[in-house]
């Protein structure tokens, strides 16, 4: 069954979590926050509200010092819920994320989330609501062609132009590998250097973490985070 | 040579890291809070540019929970610095209040920065897994031709009506009514009853979706 599902950060002050509860209409609340934040006087106003209303509560845990890890969780959540209830990722209209609880970190992470998975995200306090200008149902997959895909999960340490034309094999021609390399190269996933011998190129430090994300995104359901 | 951006709250070793990893920088550009503390903060990051030779601009925010006013703001100083020629090496997020911290975030999306935040107890500099692509070129050219006259209209207090942007654009009503129920779907717009004739639904602009589509 299909639930309206507001994801919220949260933390020790249930006040922006309050305000987005009532701005926003949901079936299913699930909290973005760390196990300090289980069992506080903040989490039993919540649950106490659930629990007058029968909603149903999901608990996200996350490293609330980690960027990376509350990023990875919520994405993770947010991949289950439409995999499983929706059956198609880009049917996000039903979810939204909610940033202004909890930590700046959790809120920076949710904002990427949000953005990278197509989900609508706000930002919302006592006596202000912020709509995100986030673009519905377009994930960061879908923001690379097929063949700048293709290349980004074949490149390896230092990889020749030579060595990606015999990765791809018949699927790309090389010169659909160079246009798409520098374009990969202008997006900052890939940086390349001369050598003796040619042109060489890697992944950056954002391209690693930009294809650990599609990966999760393909991958969908897996990974996801405990109720 | 190219420019760091920052957001700074109370702690300078909030950006430092980022001004020690960069590599031949010309220009430091970082926004600040008004607060004693957040003076203090800032006095410390500029005597650390001058130290270094390196020059370096703070900007005071006039409200650092604004968090719509901060992004604005923000994006029109990278489109500026970028209409200059100006590389932006790298901006970093990890100082501030959260709104700014937040409204720079969304600026730099919007304007495909590469964005780093630094870890509050190792003070690692985390790499943001963002595209430095403008993020409005998800939509089509058309999409935001189409949200373009929308925004002017919007502006001028007379929000168009499909059939009106189905003339204006020159193509059928059909035509039209596909590229509105795509944009809808994308959460970019809303559509309203006419108050003169409730038969005809009128298109506007979601609120800030006149950030993603810059000046």
């Amino acid at each position: 069954m299909r639930m309206r599902t507001l994801i919220t950060t949260f933390g020790p002050d249930p006040e922006n979590t309050l305000a987005a509860m009532r701005a926003i209409s949901y079936e299913r609340l699930a909290l973005v926050l760390s196990e300090d934040d289980l069992n506080t006087q903040a989490q039993k106003i919540i649950r106490k509200i659930e629990e007058d209303s029968r909603g149903e509560i999901d608990n996200i845990f996350v490293d609330q010092y980690d960027l990376k890890d509350c990023f990875r969780r919520i994405v993770d959540y947010v991949l289950r819920i439409l995999s499983i209830e929706h059956g198609d990722a880009h049917e996000a209209a039903s979810l939204c994320i909610n940033i202004s609880g909890g930590s700046k970190i959790m809120g920076d992470a949710a904002l990427i989330a949000a953005i990278h998975t197509g989900v609508r995200a706000f930002h919302c306090e006592k006596d202000k609501i912020i709509k995100f200008p986030v673009i519905e149902g377009v994930t960061l997959k879908d923001r690379l062609s097929d063949s700048q895909l293709a290349i980004l999960k074949e490149i390896g340490a230092f990889d020749s132009l030579e060595d990606i034309s015999r990765k791809m094999g018949s699927r790309l021609t090389d010169e659909t590998i160079k246009k798409s390399l520098r374009k990969l190269k202008k997006m900052g996933i890939v940086k390349t250097q001369i050598r003796e011998g040619g042109i060489f190129a890697e992944l950056t430090e954002s391209g690693i973490f930009i294809l650990e994300t599609i990966n999760r995104l393909e991958r969908g359901r897996s990974s996801a985070p405990g109720k | 040579m190219s420019i760091i951006f920052g957001t700074l709250g109370h702690r300078p070793q909030s950006l430092i890291p980022t001004i020690k990893s960069t590599e031949d920088i010309e220009r430091v550009i970082f926004y600040y809070g008004g607060d004693d503390e957040a003076k203090k903060a800032r006095d410390v990051i500029v005597d650390f540019c001058k130290n270094l030779r390196i020059p370096v601009d703070p900007v005071e925010l006039p409200d650092v929970f604004d968090l719509m006013g901060i992004a604005k703001r923000i994006r029109n100083d990278i489109r500026e610095w970028k209409g200059r020629g100006g590389r932006i090496a790298i901006f970093n997020i990890a100082g501030g209040t959260r709104p700014t911290s937040s409204a720079a975030l969304l600026a730099c999306t919007l304007e495909g920065v590469p964005t780093v935040y630094v870890h509050d107890l190792t003070n690692d500099e985390i790499v943001l897994p963002l595209l430095e692509i403008e993020y409005s070129r998800i939509l089509s050219k058309k999409e935001r031709k189409i949200l373009d006259i929308i925004r002017k209209n919007g502006d001028r207090g007379k929000p168009l009506s499909e059939i009106e942007l189905a003339r204006i654009f020159g193509v059928t009503k059909a035509t039209m009514n596909y590229h509105v129920k795509q944009l809808r779907s994308k959460g970019v717009i809303f559509l309203t009853p006419d108050p003169e004739d409730m038969r005809r639904k009128l298109v506007s602009l979601q609120p800030t979706v006149d950030l993603l589509l810059g000046e």
